[in-house]
């Protein structure tokens, strides 16, 4: 679904992304581990066609991202870090705008409800204003737009910082749910916990290079741990 | 998933937004006062040119009355009233102050547009057998200070405040999301950062727009003449297009500045700059190559070679014996002149004098011509010297009407003396007859195809200029990269 | 200490800026223009008028033997002198007039307003270190400021400062500081090339004075500090440094764009001046009717003959011991002087009317309070205009008041065909304008200088205010 291939980016001399190479399946969920400047951020990027790669490419679902970015952007959801939303409008507005954008087709009111209930968001909390909004709030109407968009992939940047561990906790059987209806997810963590609890799969980025990736089902909590810190001793 | 669909989802959406945000309502409601402000000051204006107008034709029909009267009076007799004996039986005296005329320059249809150089620049004249060069140099009573700031008008208004205004809401458009945090969220929508941008402007630019027709529909309501006329609506159709063209380049500068993808605090900086230099720098920079350039003779050359020929002129040195003799006739019965004959002869000095002077005049507005030859190609540098041009061009406030209305007069002038000073040479006796057949003046304005064809200019320069922006904004948004 | 630390940091920290860099190069380049155009144009226009005084002077000499009246009505042209500092601002030196013809019977308009055979351009605004100064500078200073606080607090850089135990008040003082020495340095080439301009030999009529040049550099002093506070005051409280932008482009599109105008509309609409046909009808009238509209002119003339036969105990005109055609023309020219006094009396005091209004709104605009007094202490502004006016004007009477005497003493035997010669012409007095002082012109602009020192004064209170109170999110 997501597949990167010799991935390279090189911002005038830094080299940001070394040749990285990378599946993510219908149903995984890779959970990409690396300090900041690792190159998370890079690969996310690249994959939105928010810069393009200096060698290699990203495909989402066969296409070439840079060669069709309208059609990627179709089939994949992006969480950001931080997500703010339009303040002055409601969780419903800013679904119903973002997911008409997203699809090209109008949403009933209810089916909009629906999506953001369904996120875990609260039905009375719907039709508040942004500005009085939780960041787990915040985030729940993020996967409400995912969840409209019918997205085949979802990728998430940092998607618990910030979130207190019940936020957490909700967050992390949501994208579950996702991952059981057939979704691709990526997501850029710094939560090892989280990344053992939810994820199929762990990658981690030093530097721009992919050093290590395994299943997440053969290892245990601190061999995790380990693992992540030797690399970053380095 | 149509293209137009989702821009005007955007545009939908973006209104909403600049609702909320209030920005916009505030920029409308200025510019709605400020307009109104305008529309106040320039009817205000064109009541006071109709009105003193009004008055001149007055004092001119009564000053004819007076003459018809003693025309019909007992011939020979002059009829002494109050202090001011008059003859008009004098051609010479007729000719003068006492039959003169006024050439009018009426205010046009749509005048209350702008008050333009109407200001500065005299509606009348009053046409006798004075030479030409001491009609023109009539002035209307101002106060400096406020010629030198000018008035508070609609055309004001829309040269400097519309664009400052739409700059104004316009000018955070990607950036306002950047730092709102939703804009990594929007750009990973299958929607093209162009047609973000083009929704974005959409919205402004209707709402705008909308303003610039209601303040072009309330123009007419309140301050146009002839409201049935159809000619006010072909003039109305001009003077809308151009408020939405000038605010089309404004809104492709603001859209270009978007793209260079700084902070909006950079972005108000940049449209700010732009806008100085548009509406300020750049007409005081030409305006000072124009004078410096193209010097003119000055005036007081004109003057001092005026006196030096009526010094040649031998005459007994007066500035005119005639207008002495009006001045004081009880004077003149102890002279032994013939006053006919005095007459004539102030003619021939004044004649003779005008003669002397014509190449320094002449040197006088080849220079002035040469001067506005360089302006009328120089405003093509900025969009605010065009929209200064097309704006009083329609309100027909502008310097192009005016020099128009300056050669009819010279016109009539001639026609004046050609009427008057055979009469005067041939010391022939002013009759009722002659009253009758006195020229009148009337100005005549240019038609509609004319005003049209150089409203022209002005537009392919518009046009030329928001083409250049756009090829701007293409190039930044083939450049423009969400991120880095 | 710090405060120096912070200014010096601030200084370089501008001067490395590429947008300061690039508003020193237009400023300066702009000032410089302005000035050496100035310059040039005062020169040349200074020398051509006093050639053409010499010359009509010359021609009033050497009109040859004729009657005085004849001489009044002549006349003499007076061409109005340029100030030594119009160079620096010409006020509305271009929309009056430039010349006065002197004659008897009429107290004539100054005519040839420069601005008549000017271009459209010039009512955008004209190139003169005042306007650049005026408009420009301020502006400048909003670029360069608005991000003081604002923009730090923003870079987080703020905080960190804050933290180290700095007060508020002394990073205020450090970057204002730091801001007009980086503003010093803009103005300095102007400044330079002003004063080397000014003490280059220059053959003109007037030397510049330096208490002027004084009160000038105070005034403009004054306004900058204005909105460098002002800027201060509204970083320190602006919620992100856009907003703050906004709001002082704002303050400055209102200060130099709007409040000259509105100014003027609202002069216009409260204190209306009459058109010149009015003007010269009621001029017309009263002189005919009499002022009080009952004492016609021939009654007056018959009255006079009456009066005068009896004083001197005679018949007839001719038998009196004076020239009885002078006498005449010494009391109409008494009257209509009367009567001109009584509407120019008026209409100048609508006009100084309208410019005290002005001064008034200047309490809103601090742009308006230096612009006034700018133009006053330059005196290119109307006040000065009427003054050489006023002046003209009484010139003219003692001019025709002495040919009329004349004519009345020396007259009496040979009637209208006495005639005076080139000595007499000669024996006129020299106009020369005596200018106001300083000192009354700034009684004149009293309420001006209130305004402005008061804008300082509130600004700076704000900043201080303001400052120590900052916010560190």
């Amino acid at each position: 679904m997501l597949v990167a291939k010799d991935l390279t980016k090189k911002y005038g001399e830094h080299l940001a992304l070394d040749r990285l190479n990378l599946a993510v399946l219908p149903g995984d969920v890779y959970c990409l581990l690396g300090a900041n400047g690792a190159g998370k951020t890079t690969t996310i990027n690249l994959f939105l066609n928010f810069v393009e790669p200096t060698a290699g490419a990203a495909f989402v679902d066969g296409s070439n991202v840079v060669e069709h970015p309208l059609e990627c952007k179709r089939r994949i959801a992006y969480v950001p870090e931080t997500v703010l939303l339009y303040k002055n409008l409601t969780g419903l507005e800013n679904l119903k705008f973002f997911a008409e954008i997203a699809t090209g087709t109008t949403f009933t009111r209810a089916s909009l409800v629906d999506y953001l209930v369904r996120s875990g968001l609260p039905e009375d909390a719907v039709d508040r204003r942004i500005s009085g909004y939780s960041k787990g709030m915040r985030q729940k109407v993020g996967i409400a737009i995912a969840l409209a968009k019918s997205a085949k992939a979802l990728i998430l940047d940092e998607p618990t910082s910030g979130l207190d561990p019940k936020a957490s906790n909700e967050f992390s059987r949501l994208l579950l749910d996702l991952s059981e209806s057939g979704v691709a997810i990526l997501m850029a963590t710094h939560d090892l916990f989280r990344a053992k609890e939810t994820g199929t799969r762990i990658g981690i980025m030093k530097s721009g290079v992919l050093v290590q990736s395994f299943a997440t089902s053969d290892v245990g909590h601190t061999e995790l741990e380990s693992i992540y810190l030797d690399h970053m001793s380095d | 998933m149509s293209r137009s669909r989702q821009i005007l989802r955007v545009a939908r959406h973006e209104l909403r937004l600049s609702i909320a945000d209030r920005r916009l309502v505030a920029g409308v409601c200025l510019l709605m006062l400020v307009t109104g402000a305008g529309i106040v000051s320039g009817t205000r204006w064109v009541n006071h040119q109709r009105a003193t107008i009004s008055e001149l034709e007055k004092d001119e029909r009564s000053r004819k009355e007076t003459i018809r009267q003693e025309l019909n009076a007992t011939p020979g007799q002059t009829q002494v009233s109050k202090a001011m004996p008059i003859d008009a039986r004098s051609p010479a005296i007729v000719g003068g102050k006492l039959g003169s005329t006024y050439a009018t320059l009426q205010p046009k249809r749509l005048a209350v547009l702008a008050i333009g150089q109407s200001d500065l620049l005299p509606f009348h004249f009053r046409v006798s057998t004075e030479s030409f060069r001491t009609l023109i140099d009539q002035d209307e009573i101002a106060n400096p200070a406020h010629l030198l700031s000018g008035r508070l008008d609609l055309g004001f208004a829309v040269i400097a405040l519309y664009p400052l205004i739409i700059l104004a809401i316009s000018f955070d458009m990607p950036a306002a999301e950047k730092e709102a945090g939703t804009f990594g969220l929007l750009m990973s929508q299958p929607i093209r950062f162009s047609d973000l941008i083009l929704g974005k402007v959409l919205s402004r630019f209707m709402v705008m727009t909308c303003c610039a027709l209601a303040i072009s529909t309330t123009v007419i309501v309140f301050g146009a003449s002839d409201r049935g006329d159809a000619s006010v609506w072909k003039d109305w159709s001009l003077w809308a297009s151009f408020l939405i063209l000038y605010g089309a380049f404004w809104f492709a500068l603001a859209v270009a500045a978007n793209l260079i993808g700084k902070s909006s605090a950079s972005n108000a900086l940049m449209l700010s700059g732009c806008w100085l230099t548009f509406v300020l720098i750049v007409p005081a920079i030409l305006n000072l190559i124009a004078v410096s350039a193209f010097p003119m003779p000055s005036r007081i050359t004109l003057i001092q070679a005026a006196r030096q020929a009526t010094i040649d002129a031998s005459e007994e040195g007066s500035r005119s014996l005639s207008a002495f003799y009006e001045d004081h006739p009880e004077l003149a019965e102890g002279s032994g002149g013939d006053v006919d004959e005095f007459m004539v002869r102030s003619l021939a000095t004044r004649s003779a004098i005008d003669e002397k002077v014509r190449p320094l005049i002449e040197r006088f507005d080849e220079s002035l011509e040469q001067r506005q030859r360089f302006i009328s190609r120089a405003r093509y540098l900025s969009p605010a010297l065009l929209a200064q041009d097309a704006i009083e061009s329609i309100a027909g406030t502008g310097t192009s009407r005016h020099r128009e209305f300056l050669a009819q007069t010279k016109d009539f002038h001639q026609k004046w003396q050609n009427f008057f000073v055979p009469r005067i040479a041939r010391k022939a006796k002013f009759e009722t007859r002659d009253l009758e057949a006195m020229p009148q003046f009337q100005f005549e304005e240019d038609r509609f195809a004319l005003t049209f064809r150089h409203l022209l200019g002005p537009a392919i320069g518009l046009i030329v200029q928001f083409g250049i922006v756009l090829i701007l904004i293409g190039r930044s948004i083939r450049d423009f990269r969400v991120v880095g | 200490m710090r405060i120096r630390r912070i200014a010096t940091k601030e200084f370089v920290e501008m001067t490395r800026d590429g947008r300061f860099r690039w508003s020193c190069a237009i400023l300066s380049t702009l000032t410089v223009l302005a000035l050496a155009v100035g310059i040039k144009t005062y020169r040349d226009v200074d020398r051509l008028h006093r050639e053409a005084q010499a010359e009509a002077r010359e021609h009033w000499d050497h009109q040859g033997e004729k009657n005085p009246h004849a001489a009044a009505h002549y006349g003499l042209y007076l061409f109005e002198p340029k100030s030594s500092l119009s160079f620096f601002d010409r006020g509305v030196e271009s929309y009056t007039g430039v010349t006065v013809f002197l004659e008897a019977h009429k107290q004539n308009d100054m005519k040839n307003r420069p601005a008549r055979d000017g271009t459209s351009l010039q009512r955008f605004g004209e190139m003169t270190a005042a306007m650049v100064l005026q408009t420009l500078v301020p502006l400048v200073i909003v670029f360069l400021s608005f991000p003081m606080i604002a923009g730090e607090r923003e870079q987080g850089t703020l905080r960190l400062l804050m933290s180290q135990g700095v007060r508020p008040f002394e990073i205020a003082a450090g970057k204002a500081l730091g801001t007009v020495s980086a503003l010093g340095v803009i103005i300095l080439p102007a400044a330079l090339f002003g004063a080397v301009s000014l003490w280059l030999p220059s053959n003109t009529t007037e030397v510049v004075n330096p208490g002027h040049i004084m009160a000038l550099a105070l005034c403009y002093l004054f306004y900058f500090m204005t909105f460098l506070a002002i800027s201060m005051s509204v970083s320190a409280v602006g919620r992100s440094s856009s907003s703050v932008l906004v709001w002082l482009l704002g303050f400055w599109i209102f200060n130099v764009l709007m409040a000259p105008r509105i100014s003027a509309e609202i002069a216009n609409w409260a204190i209306p001046l009459p058109s010149a046909f009015e003007f010269e009808k009621a001029i017309e009238q009263d002189i005919a009717q009499g002022i009080d509209g009952h004492d016609p002119a021939s009654e007056r003339l018959e009255k006079l003959k009456r009066e005068l036969l009896a004083k001197h105990q005679v018949e007839t005109v001719e038998d009196l011991p004076v020239n009885f055609a002078g006498v005449v023309l010494k009391e109409s020219e008494d009257y209509g002087n009367r009567v001109f006094d009584k509407h120019f009396g008026e209409l100048w005091a609508k006009i100084e009317r309208q410019d005290v209004l002005a001064q008034l709104i200047s309490f809103v605009s601090p742009t308006m309070a230096v612009r006034s007094l700018s133009m006053a202490i330059c005196r290119s502004d109307t006040a000065d205009h009427l003054e050489f006016t006023r002046q003209a004007e009484a010139y003219r009477r003692e001019l025709i008041g002495r040919l009329n005497q004349d004519l009345i003493e020396n007259g009496a035997d040979s009637g209208f065909n006495y005639a005076a010669d080139d000595e007499m012409w000669k024996s006129m007095p020299l106009f020369r304008y005596r200018p106001e002082s300083l000192a009354d012109v700034l009684k004149n602009q009293v309420i001006a200088v209130i305004s402005l020192s008061s804008w300082l004064v509130a600004a700076l209170v704000c900043a201080i205010g303001m400052t120590s109170r900052i916010r560190v999110d």
